[in-house]
């Protein structure tokens, strides 16, 4: 046999590319990467424009806030970029200290000056977080302090600053490409694309890419100034529904499935594990009614039909259908809050009485519409269509007419948002982890109470006990008052608190540091 | 009298029976089968469709044939209520597009000219983008229920119509009946409504059965994606969509899939042979 000298050469060149190949690859790291899977509840990754939980998911690990919370806690606030704080006696004015080693990404130190724009872009693009920031002032007097100052007695401050729309970008930055705190800047910023493209925070990820319907992509940052250093060198975040996430994360190809049901998330095998946070039960599902919507009913200002309504819904069936964990909404304020109401007041069905106030109410035959969020909308796994479907037999058992217009979200949303539902189904989840957030949201005049027609001025008592809980300073009579301010609400609010759904997390086991967060839901720079 | 005997000159020869066809007599006995289901739901289905109890996802048993839904509703029940749905809008829609699509097509090739361009290239335009997603805009446009899902699929199946309507008028205009016709003083709507329809209704009539089958999948598409039929009303789409929220509880989904997989089915078996039996010429080109 004739053994060529090209074959040699060949044979021994090949040897070679493979030996050197073999003794290269190792120094070539792998990516460590962490796949999060979820319905996208998201609208843009800046700080003063996303109000929603994806948003928040991601821009808790792009950006940085004054103080943070640790885990699934959400009641004592830890040190982000202030390493200290003091409050004064008043709860009006709340001093922070910046860390002196805090930096963003890109290696400038953060100063007052950055947090100070941050703040008052918030305030002034008049985004849907921007509410955040009503009755504050902001202001550096130097450049490691940074005051904030209420008019009023405001203890909620403190929990407020942890909110991720709070978080502080890099001024110079934003504003080198569009960026404005003026007073104009809801039309003067033009900062949004920008921040889209790239993020300005010092968190322990950077922004990679972004995409409203896919996946949004994040780096980790290599100039992360803090202790906890990102745990992955990429994490993606896409966009998924429930049930390919249930898939998914049984089959390995995702490390976290958020939005699984509790039926979901059983028969799941051993590579998975199921998280159920403290902060199970923080968001409530909840039926609106909205008094000024029919003026040739005024069904829903009518406090009889309302009463109808309240006394009429089958709350067990509805708790049976979320599942394991969940709860009937006792109150419009969680049980994870001060001042919750317990299971003994929660509204218990009385159909009797229901009948009675229904033929009361005088509306008869008159159908009543109840929109939702319809084309396959579910949060924590719960169906908006089927709670949808489980409200409207209990109301056409009592005689109601009830006519079931879900929309999809870009329809849904701002048809309720802009007060033009007769009757709504929706959940909340807390802006800021306080019980303020809830007297702040629902009471005649404030943002949810608008959206139900319930102007200013409709109900004194409610609205007195919602200002006097939000300036009380001592824990024992906030609680007190915010106990009572919901047994009213519940007597003839145009809000009837549904449901507490179980909040479930899955996990493959690989995956160390998974933690229910209320305002957060999953904290990807503790994810290891 | 001359003109009847030019015009049967015209009828398609060699139809093969309806009822020759094993396949069409499956699709018929299909579509018999839900049409008395759905007549007959009331007394037929064991439970209310909707009505819920606390237990859920019930696998199939001798109570619940074919098992319950995440409300505890009764599947088999649900499925004959939901061919009350599914039929006869699938029917309606199929109606109102070869209605809307055969004015348009009949005036187009009758006009001719600027009238025949600008209806062609409303028609092209309709004809660029893809149905389902045409149709879901306009279902999430006008909001989402059965209704719209409807004028939906109308706004998108027309042009079809329209096309074959148009092609079929140029043909016959050429034709010396119709040329007769008008020297013997014939109105336009005359000529139109007694000398060109005949050579319509069949092609007309074979591509409508042929498109049944598409609109209910497309109907059952909406609702699958939440802009059709809305809770509770039982509809298959609607009730596939459940299913795959919960694909690990099988018979969710399984069964209202059956049925749209068994009525599509059927009603395409249906179409192929009218258009065996009424278009020949067609299926003669096809069968080569």
């Amino acid at each position: 046999m004739k053994i060529s000298f090209k074959k040699v050469a060949s044979i021994a060149v090949s040897t070679a590319l493979v030996t050197t190949g073999l003794v290269a690859a190792p120094a070539i790291a792998a990516t460590k990467n962490l796949t999060v899977e979820t319905v996208f509840q998201l609208t843009s990754t800046d700080p003063a424009r996303s109000f929603e939980q994806t948003g928040n998911m991601i821009n808790r690990a792009l950006y940085e806030t004054l103080l943070t919370y640790k885990g699934g806690d959400a009641s004592t606030q830890v040190p982000g970029i202030a390493s200290k704080w003091s409050v004064n006696a008043g709860a009006t004015q709340f001093t922070f200290t910046i860390d002196s080693r805090a930096k963003f990404a890109d290696g400038t130190k953060i100063t007052s000056a950055d947090v100070v724009f941050s703040l008052n872009r918030l305030k002034n693009v008049k985004g849907n977080p921007s509410s955040l920031m009503n009755g504050i002032t902001v202001s550096a007097p130097n450049a490691s302090t940074v005051v904030l100052t209420t008019e009023k007695a405001t203890p909620q401050v403190l929990a407020i600053v942890t909110s991720p729309a709070l978080g502080i970008l890099n001024s110079k930055v934003v504003k080198a490409n569009g960026g404005s705190d003026a007073a104009d800047a809801n039309t003067a910023d033009k900062a949004l694309e920008f921040l889209k493209t790239q993020s300005a925070g010092s968190g322990p990820y950077v922004l990679s890419s972004f995409n409203l319907t896919t996946e949004v992509v994040l780096n980790k940052n290599t100039k992360y100034w803090g202790a906890a250093k990102a745990g992955y060198d990429k994490i993606i975040v896409r966009n998924v529904p429930v049930n390919v996430q249930r898939l998914n994360v049984i089959k390995g190809s995702s490390s976290i499935a958020v939005d699984l049901s509790p039926d979901q998330a059983t028969n799941l095998g051993n590579k998975v594990n199921v998280v159920t946070g403290k902060a199970s039960n923080v968001f409530f599902f909840y039926l609106s009614q909205n008094s000024t919507f029919s003026p040739a009913t005024k069904f829903t200002a009518d406090a009889k039909c309302i009463e109808a309504v309240r006394y009429g819904i089958n709350y067990k069936k509805i708790v049976r259908y979320a599942g394991l964990g969940a709860i009937q909404a006792p109150g419009i304020i969680p049980s994870f809050f001060s001042g919750a109401l317990s299971q003994k007041d929660a509204i218990v069905q009385d159909t009797a009485r229901a009948k009675t106030a229904f033929d009361a109410c005088g509306i008869k035959d008159t159908p009543v519409s109840i929109g939702y969020w319809g084309d396959g909308g579910a949060v924590n796994g719960l169906n908006f269509g089927s709670l949808a479907a489980l409200v409207e037999e209990d109301l056409r058992a009592i005689g109601f007419k009830p006519k079931l217009t879900g929309a999809p979200i870009a329809v849904s949303l701002p048809l309720y948002r802009d007060n033009k539902e007769e009757m709504g189904l929706w959940l909340w989840g807390p802006d800021w982890p306080d019980s303020t957030n809830y007297t702040e949201s629902f009471s005649p005049g404030t943002k949810v109470g608008l959206r139900m027609g319930w102007a200013a001025g409709s109900d004194s008592v409610i609205t007195n006990l919602q200002t006097q809980a939000s300036t009380e300073t001592n824990a024992k009579k906030r609680a007190a008052l915010f106990t009572e301010w919901q047994k009213e609400m519940n007597k003839r609010s145009p809000l009837i608190p549904l449901v507490q759904p179980a909040a479930i997390l899955v996990a493959n086991k690989s995956v160390r540091g998974v933690q229910d967060h209320p305002i957060w839901k999953v904290n990807l720079s503790e994810i290891k | 009298m001359k003109l009847n005997l030019l015009k049967s000159s015209n009828k398609p020869k060699n139809s093969e029976s309806i009822w020759r066809q094993p396949l069409a007599v499956v699709g018929i006995g299909i579509i018999a089968t839900w049409t008395f289901l759905a007549v007959f739901a009331p007394w037929i289905a064991p439970f209310d469709p909707n009505a819920q109890d606390a237990d859920k996802f019930l696998s199939p048993s001798s109570v619940h044939w074919m098992g319950t839904d995440e409300l505890n509703r009764d599947i088999w029940s649900r499925i004959v209520y939901g061919a009350r749905i599914s039929l006869p809008y699938s029917i309606l829609l199929v109606f109102l597009s070869a209605t809307l699509g055969s004015i348009v097509g009949a005036i187009s090739g009758y006009a001719g000219g600027k009238v025949d361009s600008f209806l062609m290239r409303v028609t092209d335009i309709f004809f660029a983008f893809p149905g389902i997603v045409l149709a879901m805009a306009v279902a999430a446009a006008l909001g989402p229920q059965i209704r719209n899902a409807v004028i939906a699929i109308t706004i998108v199946a027309w042009p079809v119509y329209a096309r074959l309507v148009r092609g079929l008028i140029l043909n016959a205009k050429q034709n010396d009946y119709v040329t007769a016709s008008a020297l013997l003083g014939s109105s336009s709507r005359r000529t139109m409504f007694v000398d060109l329809r005949p050579n319509l209704s069949g092609p007309v009539f074979v591509l409508a059965s042929l498109e049944v089958g598409n609109a209910l999948l497309l109907l059952s598409g909406l609702s699958f994606l939440g802009l059709g039929a809305q809770p509770p009303t039982a509809e298959w789409g609607a009730m596939v969509s459940m299913g795959a929220a919960n694909f690990d509880r099988w018979w969710v989904g399984l069964f209202p899939g059956l049925a749209i997989l068994t009525a599509v089915l059927a009603f395409n078996f249906i179409g192929d042979a009218l258009r065996d039996a009424l278009d020949p010429r067609t299926a003669k080109a096809l069968r080569d």
